[in-house]
């Protein structure tokens, strides 16, 4: 269940996998640590720590948006997601 | 309508993190924006460096607060998955050179709005803009050349207090 304000890890997958290309994950105990173009971002982890589904705060996503500096292409590939 | 404000902050972090046979000390010296919309709702930071870091809170200084915790707990995590202090170190320079160009700019607006006036900072300490911006990954024990010290990631805690208790033991 996401909730509003939040998307979804699966959402986050397909963003990545679109405009991230290459990009690589490691899940530790506090975080998850996404690693694009020499950068490293980090995403908090679900509720429960290991559940595979679940919701970050948009805050979160956009900055790894601007880390990475995707926006032209979530933009253009998520044009209903708002996130930017 | 409400106005969205940005206030540009420089900070230093002071952390002691236990590593599989280590102990190291990092100092960061970074910046990152406070953002308020003014809607009421959540204030968000975003990170410049680290700039792949961002940390929400009811207000300034409970964002200010989960940043700090974020942080550390980030530096925990590194400990807990490098094999030694040279993984540790070249893992928190990545992390903290991770430059996010777009909230630098963010900053940079946000400190020309200060020097003008525009917006009421009265609440932060000033320090000039351009000062230093560094990481410093030093070890301080190790097991190495032969073991010393019982160090492992496992000792960490979310507090250095707790990391001096644990060391002490």
């Amino acid at each position: 269940m996401v909730s509003s304000g939040q998307v979804s890890s699966r959402k986050i997958s397909e963003i990545l996998d679109r405009c991230a290309p290459g990009y690589t994950t490691k899940d530790r105990t506090h975080k998850r640590f996404v690693y694009f173009d020499g950068k490293m971002a980090i995403l908090p982890r679900g509720p429960h720590g290991r559940r595979k589904k679940y919701g970050v705060e948009i805050g979160h996503v956009k900055q790894l948006i601007r880390l990475f500096n995707i926006g032209d292409c979530v933009r253009g590939n998520f044009p209903g997601e708002n996130i930017l | 309508m409400f106005t969205t404000i940005r206030y540009p902050v420089l900070f230093t972090y002071r952390d002691v993190v236990i590593g599989a046979g280590y102990v190291a000390h990092v100092e960061a010296s970074g910046r990152f924006v406070i953002e308020d919309k003014g809607t009421g709702e959540n204030v968000w930071i975003f990170g410049v460096n680290p700039g792949g870091l961002a940390a929400k809170g009811a207000g300034q200084m409970e964002a200010s607060e989960a940043f700090r915790s974020s942080y550390r707990t980030v530096l925990i995590d590194l400990a807990e998955e490098s094999i030694d202090f040279d993984a540790f170190k070249s893992q928190v320079e990545t992390f903290y050179r991770s430059t996010c160009e777009a909230t630098e700019q963010d900053w940079q607006e946000a400190v020309i709005r200060v020097r003008n006036g525009e917006i009421d900072s009265d609440w932060l300490e000033k320090k000039p803009a351009g000062q230093e911006r560094s990481i410093k990954v030093t070890c301080i024990a190790s097991n190495r050349p032969e073991p010393q010290i019982d160090a492992k990631p496992s000792m960490n805690s979310l507090s250095d207090s707790e990391v001096v208790k644990a060391l002490a033991a």
